[in-house]
């Protein structure tokens, strides 16, 4: 790795030449054809759509703001401008000086028993210059099989290449061998700390306010920051500026409706979006008292309103508020996400492009016991974050794009109080001491256009971390204990870990049907979960590095060949990957989590590496869509204060396979199917056993030795849409899905057990969740 | 209160989880397992009480042989300066003479010699030590039959006591009648004072009985009696890693499954514990048998 250490180096000087060389941009011969591209039905401005000169290679794409910029020598061109599902448009122009164009594009009506219509420039997936990524297809979401009804983008993400599940059912995922915390979560520019509702069942995004949503499972751009493994960058609609509409839903477990319009035509517009269960409604009918108390439910809900204050400015207001409540006659748990963000675009000059975001978030939960009683308590929990970011896009000239920012965050993590709530409690209030982080980072990259055929992509990333006081520090001793404390005081900066993370992306185009990528890029992250379980509850809680716990490093290098066939109907892909991580954190046997203010005692480290081959091939024609993927992928952790041999990662699961496919056999009807194989998760299992005082006791394997079995399952689906009246504003649509349509029983977790009757004998049990489960939806537009 | 709250918890999700996903189920299985080298198992005591305490030996087994566990005999055990004799009619279990008794601040090492478990020819030699912690004396109990729903019922066992101020911890066990119905270690509850460290507890939940189990039914005229030990941390955190290991797991709650520590060493290593601990006892004649909390 000591070459590792010469390359921040060398980005730096490869920057500051590249970009010193270009800034006398404004005063260079160049002119700009700059502007928005939106859609023409509702206003929404699109992301990544293209722009490019016919019959030229040069071109570019609309950022997530919708905003392109593209400068040129003076001349006559013709520029198409094009988005998948969309018609595109040709427009010549006699470019002599900077011109703002603005163009809208119309939704491209399906057409059956036609191939896809010439003039398109789908071939992103061999031209982009980014690998290591996945464009989930939010619209077609709705049409895939559900569970229990509900449309699930991060369950659509589990099926992709590359990412893990680790338990039946949960929200969490891993990418390439890499944990579920490393995984960084952004709705709107707001880091997201609890993606799940029930237990991970579900996921806290309303599909029907999704506007885009991109996964980067490696060669990470240098913008984005904190996390280790992979970023999910979550965009939502910003509400249709030209006419008022609505998109609902009600499904078996949830209902859902978005409603969005103008508030001024073209200027402000407005998206509310909301989601709850309705289950608990008919809690009141059952006729068992036990029940009668009970309350069960989820919401979500959304809340933007965007103005253009001019053709330079816009500014966004949103909200996410979610929350989760289980109660019954032991308990109450509830647990819920706040986030408040407000955003303001500015444009510079046609070149020159920035967005400023300020954001506040809350993320807490809380559980209970029945008041009154002298064991009674109330433990609640919570992370609050204030954040502000500037990001800066600056389009210099056709090869070279520079980004550069800087991002600051304030934590608190309020691990834990716990408080007696009965009138006679014999409980001390109990509060583990609140701590304070400040995180930050700065950036700068670029993407060059070396020749026709090389593109380099180049960036460094500073990112700087500190604890900072009010806050109590624990030194422990070799054995893991407590030898002393230090207090700081309110403001007191009391440890600061900098760090610099490269990225650097090669793209090297073969011909126009094929290209081959390779990466590096380091990250590292600051803040994670403590959680020791398989599956992961809400009750986990974020914990921050400090002097006892070190910033996690990853370093990722990524080889693949990009290859599209029949005019980019199919687009295939083989990725390979190896990743070398330090300062990975586990937990020592039987650790003790909850409550606990020494938790950094709980804590061993070590080193962990992964490595796999991804091989995706998807096709795209107007009847029949597909994607057939395959990975083989090894995850193994060293951490000897555990074990002396490396172990299996949690989610280490070998084999891989997922296929999803679509059949659209009439105009009005979708047929779709997923299938889905991996390998079963690794366990650790009893090899041999003791009496003690009564019980069988079991005397375990290495960790993480053995394995459950093979997972695997099939999920079809049928969507059936109304007719299309002409002058009838209201669609309706008809989901009926099976979810483990062959009634797999994949094994969940595996017990052993004492038999009642006869305590020398144990034997195992497995335990599976869910058998064929059928579901309706129905899915409306107006 | 913490040891509680996790388990109210673990409950709480069980149910919740198994009863809102009624699809869910749960199977017999047959599965291959490896095998491990045979250990020594300790599972001995000495107590403050004036009695025969025990070290019962036997040995580790592959975990579906199905049969009892193999007695240790013929070893040469001692506490202290306390030998203890082989007995007649149970192999492998030891005994000290009846008049024995162990004292609060003392510490007692186990010693047992002429054990070759591995069968090498080589004579091997285990030891631990424990030392036997204070204990507060204790008011009074009561006793009151709380009822959560129909299925859920319970006599709950509530104690009057101060808390020393050092760090102290429990293990609770009931008596109907001087007869123990907590009769295994998954009855026991610990319990440590980190939550109310110092002050006087007036009516902590501490045990329970279950009028599902035969042997906990409460009638009019029992004498209920609760035994407090004074136990180690080391024990405490002993009997917390055996129940969880022994208890079940859920990939909701539980980490990754892992040995539970034992205080024997030497040899080749063994598996269990020599606990050494003080003991309260305080006792409740039952009048109304469903009195109300």
């Amino acid at each position: 790795m000591k070459n590792i250490k010469i390359l921040p180096w060398l980005i730096l000087s490869l920057l500051i030449f590249n970009v010193s060389l270009y800034a006398e941009g404004e005063e260079d011969n160049l002119v700009t054809l700059s502007g928005y591209i939106k859609d023409a039905e509702t206003g929404e401005e699109l992301i990544g759509a293209n722009v490019y000169i016919a019959g030229k290679s040069k071109g570019t794409t609309t950022n997530v703001y919708g905003f392109y910029s593209i400068s040129l020598n003076p001349g006559k061109y013709t520029f198409v401008f094009s988005f998948v599902g969309y018609q595109p448009r040709r427009q010549t122009i006699n470019l002599t000086k900077n011109k703002t164009l603005n163009i809208e594009l119309a939704p491209r009506e399906k057409q059956i028993k036609e191939i896809v219509v010439k003039g398109e420039k789908p071939d992103e997936n061999v031209v982009r210059n980014q690998m290591s990524y996945e464009k989930i297809k939010v619209k077609k979401l709705s049409e895939l099989p559900t569970f229990l009804g509900e449309t699930d983008i991060i369950k659509s993400i589990q099926l992709l290449p590359g990412v893990q599940t680790i338990s039946e059912g949960s929200s969490g995922y891993s990418v390439r061998g890499g944990s579920q915390d490393q995984n960084l979560v952004l709705l709107d520019e707001a880091t997201v700390y609890n993606i799940s509702h029930f237990l991970g069942f579900f996921s806290v995004f309303n599909n029907d306010a999704i506007k885009n949503a991109e996964l980067y499972k490696g060669d990470i751009p240098a913008r984005y920051g904190t996390r280790l493994a992979s970023v999910l960058d979550i965009r939502m609609k910003d509400g249709n500026s030209k006419k008022f509409a609505g998109t609902g839903g009600i499904g078996n477990i949830s209902s859902r409706l978005t409603l969005e319009g103008p508030i001024i035509k073209d200027k402000t517009s407005f998206l509310v979006s909301g989601r709850r269960t309705y289950f608990d409604l008919f809690i009141p009918l059952i006729p068992e008292e036990d029940i009668q108390g009970n309350k069960i439910y989820f919401y979500d809900l959304n809340a933007k309103l965007n103005h253009k204050i001019n053709e330079n400015n816009r500014i966004y207001l949103s909200g996410y508020f979610g929350q989760d409540k289980f109660k019954n006659d032991f308990s109450d748990i509830g647990y819920g996400n706040r986030t408040v963000t407000i955003r303001w675009n500015h444009l510079y000059s046609e070149r020159l492009f920035s967005n400023v975001t300020l954001v506040n978030s809350k993320y807490n939960y809380s559980l209970a016991s029945p008041e009154d009683e002298a064991w009674s308590y109330k433990w609640d929990s919570k992370l609050i974050d204030y954040c502000g970011k500037i990001d800066f896009t600056w389009y210099l000239n056709p090869s070279h794009t520079v980004r550069f920012g800087l991002s600051s965050c304030h934590h608190t993590f309020d691990p834990g109080r716990i408080k007696g709530t009965g009138e006679e409690s014999l409980f001390t209030n109990f509060k583990i001491p609140n701590k304070h982080t400040l995180e930050h980072g700065l950036y700068i990259s670029n993407e060059q256009n070396m020749t026709n055929q090389l593109t380099l992509k180049y960036g460094l990333r500073l990112s700087v971390f500190q604890n900072i006081g009010k806050g109590t520090h624990y030194n422990y001793n070799q054995n893991y204990n407590v030898t002393d404390s230090t207090y700081y005081e309110k403001g007191e900066i009391y440890n600061t870990y900098i760090g610099i993370e490269p990225r650097l992306g090669i793209k090297y185009q073969i011909n126009n049907r094929s290209s081959v990528k390779a990466s590096y890029s380091r990250t590292r992250q600051h803040i994670q979960l403590a959680q020791n379980s398989t599956a992961g509850t809400p009750l986990d809680i974020w914990f921050p590095a400090s002097p006892n716990v070190k910033p996690q490093i990853c370093d990722q290098f990524a080889l693949g060949y990009f290859r599209n066939f029949f005019n980019n109907q199919l687009e295939t892909s083989v990725e390979a990957y190896y990743k070398d991580m330090k300062h990975t954190i586990d937990f020592k046997d039987h650790a003790s989590l909850l409550l606990n203010p020494k938790l950094e005692g709980e804590l061993r480290f070590g080193d962990s590496y992964s490595y796999g081959i991804e091989f995706m091939s998807d096709l795209n024609t107007n009847i029949v869509n597909g994607r057939l993927s395959y990975t083989y992928s090894r995850t193994k952790r060293i951490i000897p204060a555990i074990q002396e041999d490396p172990f299996n990662a949690p989610y280490d699961r070998p084999h891989n396979i997922s296929l999803v496919m679509s059949y659209n056999f009439s105009p009005r009807t979708v047929l779709s199917a997923n299938w889905t194989y991996k390998t079963g998760q690794p366990v650790t299992f009893p090899t041999g056993r003791f009496e003690y005082d009564g019980v069988i006791v079991p005397v375990y394997s290495d960790r993480n030795d053995y394995r459950l079995s093979d997972y695997h399952r099939l999920d079809l689906s049928l969507t059936i849409k109304s007719k299309d009246k002409p002058g009838k504003k209201w669609k309706g649509e008809w989901n009926f899905s099976i979810y483990n349509a062959y009634a797999r029983k994949n094994t969940w977790a595996i017990s052993f057990v004492q038999d009642e009757n006869n305590p020398d004998i144990t034997y195992a049990e497995k335990t599976y969740l869910f058998s064929i489960i059928p579901s309706i939806t129905y899915n409306f537009k107006f | 209160m913490k040891t509680r709250i996790f388990h109210i918890v673990k409950f709480i999700a069980f149910s919740f989880l198994f009863s809102w996903f009624s699809t869910s189920c749960t199977e017999r299985i047959d599965i291959d397992l490896d095998e491990t080298y045979t250990r020594l198992v300790v599972d001995g005591q000495i107590t403050t009480d004036t009695t025969s305490h025990f070290v019962k030996l036997t040995k580790t087994a592959d975990y579906f042989s199905n049969k009892p566990a193999e007695p240790v005999t013929g070893a040469s055990v001692s506490i202290n300066s306390f030998s203890l004799q082989e007995s007649d009619s149970v192999p492998g279990l030891y005994l000290t003479d009846p008049n024995v008794y162990g004292i609060i601040g003392e510490t007692y090492t186990l010693t047992i010699d002429n054990v070759d478990i591995d069968n090498n020819g080589e004579n091997e030699f285990y030891t631990a030590s424990s030392k036997i912690k204070t204990i507060a004396e204790g008011d009074s109990i009561d006793v009151v039959y709380r009822e959560i729903t129909d299925e859920v019922q319970f006599w709950e066992i509530q104690l009057y006591a101060q808390d020393p101020p050092e760090d102290n911890y429990y293990l609770f066990k009931v008596y109907i009648n001087d007869t123990l119905v907590t009769d295994t270690v998954d009855e026991y509850v610990t319990q440590d004072d980190q939550l109310f460290n110092g002050n006087y507890v007036p009516g902590a939940f501490v045990q329970s009985l279950s009028p599902d189990k035969p042997d906990e039914v409460l009638e009019k005229g029992d004498v209920v009696t609760l035994e407090a030990n004074g136990i180690t941390q080391d024990y405490y955190k002993f009997i917390i890693e055996l129940n969880s290991e022994t208890g079940g797991s859920n990939p909701l709650f539980s980490g990754p499954p892992a040995n539970v520590r034992s205080n024997i060493e030497g040899g080749n290593g063994a598996v269990g514990y020599f606990s050494a601990y003080s003991v309260r006892r305080l006792s409740k004649t039952i009048t109304n048998v469903y009195k109300k909390p």
